[in-house]
């Protein structure tokens, strides 16, 4: 068959009932509280990363929770272990273990 | 000298109202439109945030009737209210004139009627129902038999149903709904153990006592997840079981999701039955078309109208426990209005 | 449940479309596509239901094709919607009938536009005078061919000579019908049955005997636009959502799909056999596609014309297993003559779809 010059492209729509649920049962069972996290962002403001490239561990726990896992593998290796996420979560979500664990996984 | 004060009302705001009066000596009316009091309470299961049945409330409202100087006609809708000569003549649909010195409006509000946003189903998908309709489940233990097998089920919890919605002629927020829709998802988890509840949210509006704390008693005990992201449509798919589109904002993606039931938390709407009334005497109203007070902070319950009073959801959206302390802020009013009448 | 909740909406979004004496302007995709669609539409209109149709042959595109894709401006296209209205009143009618649904759109949105900022309209008529020295009138109604066959629909159900019926078993078919975008998402109040449950094509195939089916992207999008499908590097958004669409629907097993748009139908059909070309992929398990009818293609087969004189045979996908399903009496060896009786050639045969 000849050259198409073009192609069916992958959807960007995530079907929750499809995702890898491998990673999201792991951490839950290590730190629940991943599932307290409201979004808030202060974690990512207060970042010592974030400051300087383009890590963001609100939306690393958001990407855990719906299993996105593919988008932040390269991205947790970012983390400095610093503390300071878990210092100031209003939920007192253990940002720093989840993280931890999941650059272990 | 004893009144007549008329209630417009026999619902949680009517019969609080009434019992209120009981200690003047007035003689008060509720004029219900129903057949019996109680209004939009007789249809909860329990109210948040602690659970409280709402029939045991119920009853303890309707039990304060018979002591007072107080009297309720029922099947007594409104049609109209005049001024005439200082005093008040209320008129029944049937016919029937009543004069008052003092009437209070009590009369409720509407539940938004959820077929009207057609992209969510209701009234076509035999699982889309409302958080009313999932309260008398609730209270009546009549779920749909797909959901008592014992298999894990799946619930979609929508907030933002009619309103925040240009689209559905309401601006305005409903102000219980999202603690409804948590609230309802603890229940799902408690009445249908094996069950994973997703409610799917703009903002969580959990604004009063106890209610930031059930939000994470519902994260950490029950595992309800939040979705951050409005839905935007809902189709079914062969089996019957729901498809619900939204968007996880907080990650940016589109996603999709099937349920075997999704509950839409409608909102609180200005009655209907108050707009005639509202009409004959020319009342004003707030942007939302709730009936609006003489003034926001001062006279939350007067109107321009000498001798007529507001309390309770028709006047904005309050939960069961503000309509009680609003009518007897109204009641109090009441009081202090007749003894400055008579002393004129 | 279901049936009362749709019809509480149907009941809210009922338009008025006329009933005789129409001013019918033809698509400029349509007629390559889907050769006798058309002719079938005047034939029913005519021959069928005794009506006044009148075509100008001075008429042209809408350039809705253009306008979609930023080469034609809105003054330029509401200039030439006015030539039409000229053209329209000038041979003394009132009703205006698009055979496109992208053309029903713009001209409902001109309508709209001249309705909300009669500036607009002045100028039209400003620009038209000048342009042409041509003055015109707004149609009384506006309505797509789609809702005319709609209005009849139960009459020439009285009159015709199949169902959408299975002979085989007497079930009746399955149907998908899509709705062209711009026939009533843009305005609802514009479409039969507004946006979210359209009743134009279901009506017709209830009315016919069918079952229409109900599919979790019923309402998405085919994926047409013209903005991206006239780049060739960018077709692929169109293919994805017409596969999107293609995969929800199979688990129903449709026996045809119905549209009202003629890109749609174009896309519907054609895609099909890209998507096998691709990825070896069929949406039926007879390894030859679902059959795509147009509305006046389907109103015809019920009435019982003849497939080939009303252009089937132009489709990608094969009408025959269709045809055999509803019990129609076809030649096979009249499939490739043309209009004269004369040989029309054999098209090319797919690696993987089958025809």
């Amino acid at each position: 068959m000849s050259e198409w010059g073009f192609s069916v492209i992958h959807t960007n729509q995530s079907d929750l009932d499809r995702v890898d649920q491998g990673l999201i049962v792991m951490i839950e069972n290590i730190e629940p509280s991943i599932f307290w996290c409201i979004g808030c962002g202060s974690c990512s403001a207060t970042c010592t990363s974030a400051q300087f490239n383009n890590f963001n561990p609100r939306r690393i726990i958001q990407a855990i929770r719906s299993g996105q896992v593919k988008d932040i593998n390269d991205e947790v290796n970012k983390c400095l272990l610093c503390g300071k996420c878990q210092l100031v979560c209003p939920r007192d979500v253990n940002t720093r273990n989840i993280l931890l664990n999941e650059n272990k996984s | 000298m004893n009144k007549t004060i008329v209630i417009v009302g026999g619902g949680a705001a009517g019969l609080e109202a009434a019992a209120a009066l009981g200690s003047s000596p007035h003689h008060v009316l509720i004029l219900e439109k129903e057949n019996k009091t109680g209004g939009k309470l007789k249809n909860w299961h329990h109210l948040f945030p602690n659970f409280a049945d709402a029939s045991e409330i119920l009853k303890s409202l309707e039990k304060t009737l018979p002591l007072n100087n107080s009297e309720v006609k029922y099947n007594s809708d409104v049609f109209k209210i005049e001024q005439m000569d200082g005093n008040l003549i209320v008129l029944l649909k049937k016919g029937e004139k009543i004069k008052a010195d003092a009437v209070l409006l009590a009369t409720g509000f509407d539940l938004f009627d959820a077929y009207k946003k057609e992209e969510y189903g209701h009234g076509v998908y035999k699982n889309v129902v409302t958080s009313a309709e999932l309260e008398e489940m609730f209270a009546k233990k009549t779920f749909p038999e797909q959901l008592k097998d014992g298999t894990p089920k799946k619930f979609a919890m929508v907030h933002c149903v009619g309103s925040r919605d240009k689209k559905a002629g309401n601006m305005h927020c409903s102000k219980l709904c999202c603690i409804t829709g948590v609230k309802q998802a603890i229940e799902l988890h408690k009445y249908l153990p094996n069950s994973s509840v997703y409610n799917f949210y703009m903002d969580l509006r959990m604004y009063g006592q106890h209610f930031e704390e059930i939000y994470q008693e519902a994260q950490e005990d029950y595992g309800v997840k939040f979705i951050r992201g409005r839905v935007s449509e809902i189709a079914e798919i062969s089996d019957g079981r729901l498809q619900v589109k939204a968007e996880d904002t907080l990650s940016g993606r589109p996603m999709k999701m099937i349920f075997d039931m999704v509950v839409l938390m409608i909102g609180m709407t200005p009655a209907a039955s108050t707009a005639s009334i509202a009409q004959s005497l020319g009342l004003p109203k707030t942007n939302a078309g709730f009936l609006a007070p003489l003034h926001q902070h001062l006279f939350a319950n007067e109107t321009c109208i000498p001798g007529l009073f507001i309390a309770g959801t028709c006047r904005e959206p309050l939960s069961v426990q503000e309509s009680i302390t609003d009518a007897r802020a109204a009641a109090l009013k009441i009081i202090e209005w007749l003894k400055l009448k008579e002393n004129n | 449940m279901e049936q009362e909740g749709k019809k509480r909406i149907w009941s809210e979004y009922q338009k008025e479309i006329a009933d005789d004496h129409y001013f019918y302007v033809r698509s400029c995709i349509r007629q390559t596509f889907f050769p006798g669609s058309e002719t079938t539409f005047l034939r029913i209109l005519r021959d069928e239901l005794s009506r006044d149709v009148y075509e100008d042959a001075r008429h042209t595109t809408c350039t809705g094709i253009g306008y979609h894709s930023d080469i034609v401006p809105f003054e330029t296209i509401m200039t030439i919607a006015a030539r039409h209205f000229a053209l329209m009143t000038e041979a003394g009618y009132v009703n205006f009938v698009p055979s496109c649904v992208t053309s029903f759109g713009i001209y409902t949105e001109i309508l709209d536009t001249w309705k909300h900022f009669p500036e607009m309209e002045a100028k039209a008529r400003d620009f038209l005078w000048t342009a042409t020295r041509r003055e015109f009138q707004t149609p009384e109604n506006l309505s797509h061919t789609s809702d005319v066959i709609y209005k009849f629909r139960n009459q020439l159900a009285s009159s015709s000579k199949h169902q959408l019926v299975n002979k085989r078993d007497g079930k009746p078919l399955k149907v998908v019908e899509h709705i062209g975008c711009h026939y009533a998402k843009m305005f609802p109040k514009c479409g039969v049955g507004g946006a979210e449950f359209p009743a134009v094509l279901s009506g017709m195939i209830a009315a016919w005997g069918g079952e229409v089916i109900d599919y979790p992207e019923r309402r998405h999008c085919c994926g047409f636009g013209f903005r991206q499908y006239l780049i060739k590097a960018n077709r692929g958004y169109s293919l994805s959502n017409s596969k999107k669409k293609f995969e929800s629907m199979q688990p129903y097993q449709p026996d045809f799909i119905v549209a009202n748009c003629p890109g749609c139908t174009m896309f519907l059909d054609r895609w099909q056999y890209t998507i096998a070309e691709m990825e070896g992929i069929t949406y039926n398990e007879s390894g030859k596609g679902i059959p795509v009818l147009t509305y006046e293609e389907m109103a015809g087969l019920v009435i019982g014309y003849d497939p080939w004189v009303m252009g089937l045979q132009m489709h990608q996908i094969s009408v025959e297993p269709l045809l055999d399903k509803i019990g129609i009496v076809y030649n096979k060896k009249d499939k490739y003559l043309g209009s004269k009786r004369q040989y029309i050639g054999v098209p090319l045969q797919p690696l993987f779809l089958l025809q």
